[in-house]
């Protein structure tokens, strides 16, 4: 027999897609070669399955040997396609027999000497082969647990090359797949730890409540991170669902630790201001990776120094906060990435950080208090839902005992006010930030006395119409935490009040 | 436009300027706009980001003193000055504007316009040639110059080390009577006039009767009326408190969460009503009373006051 296939997947975006793998044993010049659109890394498999084999006790003919990599047309990137390559030549070298090999998935790495190594993007290969209707993958042994997250489909967990031909053989039968190790999930911080600013902390709990973005102004050492980073203690925790979406985008990313599989914790990513355009929403060079913005994708994105970060950089967020994807395109291609999250940023309300400081004098030229605010344009201002202003604590509240509410009851109204929602949307995927503004106004209804609070706010504030509608949306979700059905005054002006004068518009005389 | 430059042999040459000793007075001065005027000037001076209330005063005060006759000087910086060049156009008044830079320069640029209105019907005065740009130096200088065209300095809102204390401290050094309006102990923004009060150096101000009779010898056209007329307002409870509360000084939501023992959506909800009737004013992040909240918290404490 000189032709065989195998199966194995190309990574695009967060999915993967179903490859075949054929290969051809022929006359003419010895030699082995790829097509099919292969990257550098694909086309080094050569030399990995060469020693691989020939140390598996296997051969690696002397003869014209051909791969395929089908559909084509579709790039393809990884040395997870090494163990379907070396187990394809194998088979057609009369070594295997073909027919089971169509059934199955393969992935792995493989080492000179026949050991397979764990790759990234296992978890987005089960799922299609689950798709395509194949009975099972066979993967390394360390990335056995992710792939086993899918059901309905046989996970075979391999150690080597040997291992995987002697599964096809009969002559080996796999172990059962090691349990999952999760690490001890780091407790995050408490929210009753945190004093004073009853006002930031309600922001926070409404923007957990109803999937707000927040913006927290402060001067430095207000608080302004540890609040941030109280946000995944308080988010309801992942339904199963959820969390295989956020562990497949890991996946493709690479960053699942050995032997673990489901990501449980709601992510936290906080890249720094120099993040580049890439880094943050996707890219790279070949297949684009998902960048920390899809990293965060279920979770908390907190920016700090927000007015730090490079103006495109921000203004390349808009679209993806409004659509819950991000779209990659590259020479390669364009890949989507899914990317619900909150977005929390925190900045100082000047360069110096003390502008309306009660205690110290701002230090400002007014151009540069200008200029630093204008980093932030009016569109995403317009974005950040919520805005919330911290002062430095005083010494009372420093020193005073903790007062506040642990982030197990905060939660706890968290999670009815997001069940509320997703049986009003009837969508667990929406929320109060995300639903059509047309079923949203079937849910708020806007009595005269709040009319007048908000026309004052319109004359007044210029708030813009997009900042009306999010007004709206913030004040829904408060009455849902409230367990409220309908939207009161209270709700209206709360959500005005956690709503700062955008801080570029502040007149200064 | 009507440019030109005095030096102290000129005729325009104003001679309060000589009062300021050989080594300070500035060895000539560029104009543009009318002559500089025989009335007295006054110089108004304070804060660049003021509270709503330190600018309510600059405005009634300079009004008061447009009134009485006197033409006002200031620096053309952003918020007390701005405010004071422009009620003392408003009320057809006469004021002078010291640069700290070129005639043809526009800095502050938001204050572009108010420029050119002082060049039509006051006059721009400055030390530096065409095209000398605003140098962090020459606005402490230029302050000795407003200090000296003036018979008499108010200063409206000033931290300890501003140039409004600066243009004091020079009109005290040439014998000018100073005044200052008095600020809430928490507003730093009025730390530094409080503090020439404190030392005896300025006559406290809340109305400008008070300037009148401390310069008796100048002008007076009998006492001006500019108290809080007490207004009698329905206001409920939490309301009151926080409107109460901000009388003393602006504060953060979160200050009168704590002071006041409220709830977040109670507080939201008082303050957001309050700022509908026009009762508090955002203010930065926190927020301050308005003249009207002010009155009605005046007629609040008289309906309920024994």
């Amino acid at each position: 027999m000189a032709l065989a296939t195998t199966y194995s997947v190309a990574l695009v975006g967060a999915d993967a897609h179903l490859v075949h793998v054929e290969v051809d044993i022929g006359h003419g010049v010895p030699g082995f070669r790829i097509v099919g659109l292969p990257n550098a890394s694909v086309r080094e498999a050569e030399q990995r399955i060469r020693a691989a084999l020939v140390r598996s006790k296997l051969e690696w003919p002397n003869s014209r040997k051909t791969a395929n990599l089908a559909p084509g047309a579709l790039r393809k990137e990884g040395t997870h396609f090494d163990l379907a390559l070396a187990v394809a030549v194998a088979a057609a070298d009369d070594k295997l027999k073909a027919d089971p090999l169509k059934e199955w998935v393969l992935v792995g790495e493989l080492a000179l000497d026949g050991r397979l190594r764990r790759v990234r993007g296992v978890l987005p290969a089960a799922l299609e082969c689950r798709r395509a209707g194949k009975r099972g993958i066979v993967c390394p042994v360390e990335n056995s647990p992710e792939a086993a997250l899918v059901g309905d489909i046989e996970v075979v967990g391999v150690d080597s090359l040997v291992d995987c031909v002697g599964f096809f053989r009969g002559t080996w039968t796999p172990s059962s797949i090691p349990p999952l190790e999760q690490p001890p999930s780091s407790e995050p911080p408490d929210m009753s730890s945190v004093r004073g600013h009853p006002f930031a902390k309600r922001a926070v709990e409404v923007a957990a409540a109803g999937a707000h973005n927040l913006l927290l102004v402060g001067p430095p050492g207000s608080g302004k991170t540890m609040l941030a980073q109280r946000m995944p203690g308080i988010l309801p925790r992942m339904s199963f669902d959820e969390s295989l979406d956020v562990t497949r985008v890991h996946s493709v990313a690479g960053l699942l630790a050995s032997g673990s599989a489901l990501v449980e914790e709601r992510p936290f990513r906080a890249p720094h201001h120099h993040v580049s355009l890439a880094g943050l929403i996707g890219g790279g060079s070949g297949l684009p990776r998902p960048g920390e913005l899809s990293l965060a994708h279920q979770g908390t994105l907190f920016l700090d120094e927000l007015a730090l970060y490079r103006r495109e950089v921000l203004e390349s967020l808009r679209a993806p906060l409004e659509d819950g994807v991000v779209r990659v395109a590259r020479s390669a291609g364009t890949v989507e990435f899914p990317c619900r999250i909150t977005l929390v940023g925190a900045m100082n309300p000047c360069p110096c950080g003390y502008l309306d400081d009660p205690k110290r004098q701002c230090r400002c030229a007014d151009f540069q208090i200008e200029q630093y605010n204008s980093r932030l344009s009016g569109p995403l201002l317009d974005r950040m839902d919520l805005q919330a202003s911290m002062e430095r604590l005083t010494s009372r509240e420093l020193l005073g005992a903790p007062e506040g509410e642990s982030s197990d009851v905060i939660r706890g109204r968290v999670t009815a006010a997001r069940e509320t929602q997703s049986s009003r949307y009837d969508d667990p995927t929406l929320t109060n930030a995300t639903a059509p503004r047309a079923v949203l106004d079937r849910h708020v209804e806007v009595s005269s006395s709040s009319r007048a609070l908000l026309a004052h706010a319109i004359e007044d504030r210029s708030l813009t119409g997009r900042g009306l509608d999010r007004v709206l949306r913030v004040a829904r979700t408060v009455a849902d935490l409230e367990g409220e059905a309908a939207v009161g005054d209270q709700h209206i002006s709360e959500a005005l009040g956690l709503r700062l004068q955008q801080p570029a518009l502040r007149a200064v005389s | 436009m009507n440019e030109r430059t005095i030096t102290p042999r000129d005729d325009e040459w104003p001679d309060l300027l000589d009062e300021l000793g050989p080594l300070a007075k500035p060895s000539r001065l560029h104009l543009q706009g009318r002559e500089l005027p025989d009335q007295p000037l006054f110089a108004v001076v304070g804060a660049r980001r003021p509270t709503i209330a330190g600018l309510d005063a600059a405005r009634s005060l300079t009004q008061g003193l447009v009134e009485a006759g006197f033409g006002i000087v200031s620096g053309l910086a952003a918020g007390i000055d701005a405010a004071a060049h422009e009620s003392a156009l408003a009320c057809g008044g006469y004021t002078a504007a010291v640069l700290g830079f070129g005639l043809d320069v526009d800095y502050p640029r938001r204050n572009a316009r108010l420029k050119r209105a002082v060049a039509e019907r006051g006059t721009l005065v400055t030390e530096y040639p065409e095209g000398t740009a605003p140098r962090a130096l020459h606005f402490p200088q230029r302050n000795r110059i407003i200090a000296g065209l003036a018979v008499a300095t108010l200063v409206v809102e000033g931290g300890i080390k501003s140039g409004a204390l600066i243009t004091a401290r020079y009109a005290l050094d040439a014998n000018r009577d100073v005044f200052a309006v008095p600020g809430s102990f928490r507003n730093v923004m009025a730390a530094g006039s409080n503090e020439l009060i404190r030392r005896s150096e300025a006559a406290l101000v809340t109305d400008v009767a008070h300037i009148f009779e401390e310069l008796a010898s100048e002008v007076h056209e009998g006492p001006v009326q500019l108290g809080l007329e007490p207004v009698r307002v329905e206001v409920p409870d939490d309301e009151v408190r926080i409107l109460v509360l901000l009388d003393d000084a602006p504060a953060s939501p979160d200050r009168i969460c704590r002071e006041l023992g409220l709830k977040v959506g109670q507080v939201a909800l008082g303050l957001a009503r309050l700022e509908a009737r026009g009762l508090v004013n955002r203010r930065g992040p926190g927020y301050e009373i308005t003249t009207a909240g002010a009155r009605a918290r005046a007629g609040f404490v008289e309906t309920t006051s024994p």
